[in-house]
């Protein structure tokens, strides 16, 4: 390994880092809240989609150049092995790039009524997308550090970024203490596998771990696995989520929920599927609990929830314990249900928080906009926002025509398919219960009557446009679902 | 024109459309026109179309066309076809034919009435769903039509849903729709059952299709014809109102005098008739079912007309009459001798239709007054009335030269050579009751002295021309229906019964083999000697001619005389004036049980299902609250829970 580094292929994380760095310069001079038709094309959220834009040509690129090559090259390495490149991250890049797309583009009108429409939130959320695309691209374990710090940080800022609400500073600070606890543990994990293998390399690590590793290697394993948990918010690693999710802005929460989620999933099955796969029987039963506790935990506490993001705070969670049933499932059908269910749940998550975003007043004392009491009617006051919510929550209990029912049933006919009947059973009673608050939420907005609240902010062109790319994108997804379910389990083949 | 056969269902649909969209709006006259002539299209179509029918050879009789495909399932293909053979062109003469008249006499009937778009709106809609019926190609289509005509039955029985129809009953005239829609769902259930064994057996609904397969169908499933045969019947006891489910039909006399007409006497009811001759060739291989038929058909003939000894309600009467009747169309078909069933059809189709538009004159002359016992006399006031009705009493008397004569004759002289001596007692039986109830009816009618009240006397008048014409019409028809079925011993032995070599082709008898039906047909009716069958039409005769002299003995006069004998057989009477108590026995046995099984679920359901789903859910509402309440917001509470985790996850891994 001594080739040197192939600039092409970090491309993609060049330029959301280059782009990140010009929009901090930047902002000053095209920032704020100037007037004119200058500023309506040259300002920080146009700069910064037109990074993410860039990233995603050069992914584009990479793409090509990986489904064009020659029989036997499954990826791409460089640079020691730091960078690699194949077809299951280029998908996930593509992934976070988009949702990255459509939180930038969403955003705007929800930073200035919340006083918060500063150039940073662009860089911030770029350098979060350039963390979170290194760590799906790479198979050594310090790139999945830095990337893991970089996008964490970045979001630490981000939680607190309304600092006139004290909630979001709270949640800034509690979210940065538990994640610098979480990554203690983690990077200790690395260190410890360091010293059973040698090397940082994933692969090598699995290499080297045939056979009986001993202590040393499951202790590192172990710690590895719970830095990891704590980002996906596993139970007991999830409590720092509903506080976090409920003090962030709403848009940097919905981006969160989809963001984190993604990427330290991708590395979870690098970890677990990819390297550690000879020793699944040992690790399988943790997953099998957590993945149990998480679904069932999460949803009964979401029950009881009466703040939105709070609610869909708890639904995140819960849908990370679905997700875990497929990573124990056989890999070759596990991966591509992960793989479908995150799109699908990329799309109703941001529509949902940006739904969210748009009816809540961000007020600093009570939040009541955010409170379900006052969503009552609001289906029939903007029934364009409430038939999209409408459509995210359903596909988020799992009821077609939505991709969330064909993730569900992908993940479920995996673990049916591979023999995890207790997971299958334990999954499908917790979507019955989940069921239960998704509708209410529904019942509210449509079968209550509404008290007179003040009046949601407007729906910007921009913003109907995310929407209507959302339940597009949680249409599409359950009515034609086929091409994907191809495509995903074509693309897990380079990881398995 | 044959092409064209789909346009004959279709066109009163437009009329359904623009009467049922803008009808209200509409001036009265324009409403009627419309429907009139939507349904008034459908019949020249209809006459062009078996003009033509008629112009090809004899074994050639039949054309189908095709809309296209309805469901291309994997074992079973349904297209939306239409076909006529001579059956159906039979029936669907009758139907539009009749359906015309009963149009037109509508306009004058109903013009005092609210809600006239609506009602003109149903009979179109009713016309739509019967002429698909009767030319649905395969069963599935027919279904279409067979629920359809159920719906309009419906929606016309309860048309005046706001007013009640029975004070001993109760009943309204909506919970006499319902009544007749519930009844008929039993029947359609086993219909459909039928169906669908069909569909899986032979993977064909098509008519022709599953009349080939049964010809050849395998010893081994003669069982499953028998049930098949024995299911579909049940569909048409339901819609035809035969026993155990004629129940529906008296009270569907809540509808509108002419909806009894067209739907509860001349085209509805018989679609049960029409339905087991198009399976002819399922019930030829399947002569338990054929059996099972005759007995029904036979038994309702008896036991309906002595219930309209009784009855006196002038439509209830004629609606008994109506089941009787019905009663021998299907012990007809069951003795095999399907073409003089629907040769009866036709005919009863004529008469029974123009009773009941007599008695909706006479009604509408009495002011709405429908008790016979209330009436009398009318013959001076309504000559166009009494005159047109006594055409048609004569015909279903089985007068000579009438109508009713020459298809009654047929079923009984079938009846008779098919050597079943017990259908021909019954029928003959029922024959001399038909006949002096109906005489009952005319004379309490029309004879003797006025009876109801001076106001109603001051009204009485002659129904409009609108009415009278329809009337005149069909007492036409119940004269010279029957002159197309003239049985070959009345000529000599010239063969000139047209109706017969019309229809026998398009039916399949038992034991005959495919082409050598209609040859096989005449020879079981030719079985018995032309004495033979003078004796038989004398005898059946001679018991309609009782009937009528008892009648008009007790009758003309009022019914003095006749209260003096029910008096003295009180149990008998009351027996039949409570109708053998059917309504009240399925009240006790079907409908009491039903309602408690059905309490006994909604318990059940309320407490116990509805309780274990409210106390799961309340459950994981407790434990919600109480996980929530780790959820305490210090950062250091976390930390430890955390830490827990990673206790747990460690010490396993170090453990194994």
């Amino acid at each position: 390994m001594t080739e040197a580094l192939d600039f092409a292929l970090i491309k993609p994380v060049v330029s959301l880092a280059a782009f990140g760095l010009l929009v901090l310069v930047a902002s000053p001079f095209i920032g704020g809240r100037r007037e004119g038709a200058l500023a309506k094309i040259v300002n920080p959220a146009n700069l910064a989609f037109l990074g993410v834009l860039t990233a995603a040509i050069n992914n584009w690129q990479l793409w090509r150049e990986w489904s064009g090559a020659t029989a036997g090259r499954t990826m791409f390495e460089t640079a020691y092995g730091m960078v690699y490149i194949d077809g299951f991250g280029l998908f996930f890049a593509f992934l976070l790039l988009g949702v990255t797309a459509m939180v930038i583009v969403g955003s705007r009108k929800f930073l200035e009524r919340e006083g918060a429409d500063h150039g940073e939130f662009y860089a911030l959320i770029l350098f979060v997308a350039a963390g979170m695309v290194t760590m799906v691209q790479t198979q050594n374990l310090i790139m999945v550090l830095i990337g893991l710090e970089v996008f964490s940080v970045s979001l630490y800022v981000l939680t607190g970024l309304t600092r006139g609400r004290v909630r979001s500073v709270e949640s800034a600070l509690k979210y940065f203490l538990l994640g610098a606890f979480s990554s203690g543990f983690m990077v200790y994990g690395m260190a410890l596998l360091y010293g059973v293998a040698g090397s940082l390399h994933l692969l090598d690590i699995g290499g080297a771990s045939v056979g009986n590793p001993g202590p040393m290697f499951w202790i590192g394993l172990g710690l590895l696995l719970i830095g990891l948990f704590f980002k996906i918010a596993v139970v007991p690693f999830h409590q720092w989520v509903p506080d976090v999710y409920q003090g962030a802005p709403t848009n940097v929460t919905g981006f969160m929920a989809a963001a984190t989620k993604t990427a330290a999933f991708a590395v979870l099955l690098r970890v677990l599927i990819g390297a550690f796969g000879t020793h699944a029987e040992i690790w399988t039963p943790i997953v099998t609990w957590l993945a149990i506790l998480t679904m069932t935990v999460a949803n009964l506490v979401a029950l009881a929830q009466t703040n939105i993001k709070r609610l869909l705070a708890f639904s995140s969670i819960a849908h990370a314990g679905y997700l875990l049933i497929a990573v124990v499932c056989r890999p070759q059908l596990g991966v591509g249900a992960i793989m479908f269910y995150l799109t699908a749940y990329a799309f109703m998550t941001i529509g949902a928080f940006m739904v969210a975003a748009a009816v809540g007043r961000g007020d600093a004392e009570s939040e009541r906009g955010y409170d379900l009491a006052s969503w009552s009617g609001l289906g029939w006051k903007r029934p364009a926002l409430g038939a999209a919510m409408m459509v995210f929550l359903l596909s988020m209990a799992g009821i077609p025509p939505t991709g969330g029912f064909f993730g569900k049933y992908v993940i479920f006919k995996a673990a049916i398919e591979s023999g995890r009947y207790l997971l299958a059973v334990v999954g499908v009673l917790n979507a019955v219960v989940a069921a239960y608050y998704y509708l209410r939420v529904i019942v509210t907005m449509y079968m209550r009557e509404g008290e007179e609240v003040e009046e949601p902010l407007p729906v910007s062109p921009s913003l109907a446009a995310v929407l209507v790319v959302s339940v597009a994108g949680v249409l599409v997804l359950g009515v034609a679902p086929a091409g994907l379910i191809d495509l995903v389990g074509n693309l897990a083949q380079s990881l398995i | 024109m044959l092409d064209l056969i789909w346009l004959i269902p279709l066109v009163p649909l437009v009329g359904v459309a623009i009467n049922g969209l803008w009808g209200r709006r509409l001036p009265l006259r324009a409403v009627g026109a419309i429907a009139c002539l939507a349904v008034a299209v459908s019949l020249l179509l209809s006459i062009g179309a078996v003009w033509q029918l008629s112009s090809l050879p004899e074994g050639a009789r039949f054309h189908a066309v095709s809309l296209g495909t309805w469901l291309p399932l994997e074992n079973l293909h349904v297209a939306w076809g239409f076909a006529i053979d001579p059956l159906s062109a039979v029936m669907v003469l009758v139907v539009s034919g009749v359906g015309f008249l009963i149009h037109v006499y509508s306009i004058g009937y109903m013009a005092h009435e609210p809600d006239y778009a609506r009602f003109f709106t149903y009979m179109n809609l009713f016309m739509a769903m019967m002429l698909t019926l009767v030319l649905g190609d395969n069963m599935l289509v027919m279904f279409v039509g067979w629920e359809g005509v159920g719906l309009c039955s419906y929606l016309l029985i309860g048309f005046f849903y706001d007013r009640p129809f029975d004070a001993r009953t109760g009943l309204s005239c909506a919970d006499a729709g319902r009544k007749a829609f519930v009844t008929n769902r039993i029947g359609d259930f086993a219909f459909l059952i039928g169906v669908l064994y069909l569909a899986v057996s032979y993977g064909t609904l098509n008519f022709a299709s599953i009349s080939e397969a049964v010809r050849h169908a395998d010893p081994a499933s003669h069982g499953m014809l028998v049930a098949v045969g024995i299911l579909l019947f049940l569909g048409a006891c339901g819609k035809s109102a035969q026993i155990p489910l004629y129940v529906w039909l008296p009270d569907a006399m809540a509808g509108p005098t002419p909806v009894s007409a067209l739907i509860h006497a001349a085209t509805m009811v018989t679609a049960g008739v029409y339905m087991v001759t198009r399976m002819s060739a399922l019930y030829a291989a399947a002569p338990e079912a054929m059996a099972v038929v005759a007995a029904v058909g036979a038994l309702t003939a008896i036991f309906a007309a002595t219930m309209g000894i009784t009855a006196r309600d002038i439509k209830k009467i004629l609606a008994y009459s109506t089941v009787s009747q019905l009663g021998y169309m299907f012990a007809a078909c069951g003795v095999g001798a399907y073409v003089a069933g629907v040769f009866h059809l036709m005919t009863h189709a004529f008469f029974k239709a123009l009773l009941f538009l007599g008695a909706g004159s006479v009604i509408h002359g009495m002011s709405d007054e429908q008790d016979v016992t209330k009436m009398g006399g009318l013959k001076a006031k309504m000559p166009v009335t009494f005159w047109t009705m006594m055409m048609a009493t004569l015909a279903i008397s089985g007068i000579p030269g009438f109508a009713g004569f020459f298809s009654k004759d047929e079923i009984l002289a079938g009846a008779w050579s098919a050597g079943n001596v017990w259908v021909w007692g019954i029928l003959a039986a029922a024959a001399g009751i038909t006949a002096f109830y109906m005489f009952r009816l005319i004379a309490l009618t029309f004879w003797g002295r006025f009876r109801g009240t001076d106001e109603q006397e001051h009204h009485l008048h002659e129904s409009p021309t609108l009415m009278t014409v329809p009337l005149v019409i069909l007492a036409i028809l119940s004269v010279v229906g029957g002159w197309i079925g003239i049985p070959a011993v009345m000529t000599g032995g010239a063969d000139v019964n047209l109706f017969h070599h019309w229809l026998a082709p398009a039916i399949t008898l038992p034991g005959a083999a495919h082409g050598a039906a209609e040859a096989a047909g005449h020879g079981a009716e030719a079985a018995h000697s032309a004495a033979t069958e003078w004796g038989l039409i004398g005898l059946a005769v001679a018991i309609a001619l009782v009937g009528i002299f008892l009648a008009v003995g007790l009758y003309r006069r009022g019914q003095e005389a006749a209260g003096r004998i029910a008096a003295s057989v009180r149990p008998l009477y009351n027996l039949l004036r409570n109708l053998y108590w059917v309504d009240e026995f399925y009240d006790l046995v079907v409908l009491r049980p039903f309602y408690r099984l059905s309490r006994f679920f909604a318990a059940f359901d309320r407490w116990v299902v509805d309780g274990l789903v409210n106390a799961s859910g309340i459950t994981m509402d407790i434990t919600g609250q109480i996980v929530k309440l780790f959820q305490t917001g210090y950062v250091r509470n976390y930390a430890l829970m955390f830490l827990f985790g990673v206790v747990v996850i460690l010490a396993y891994l170090v453990s194994m």
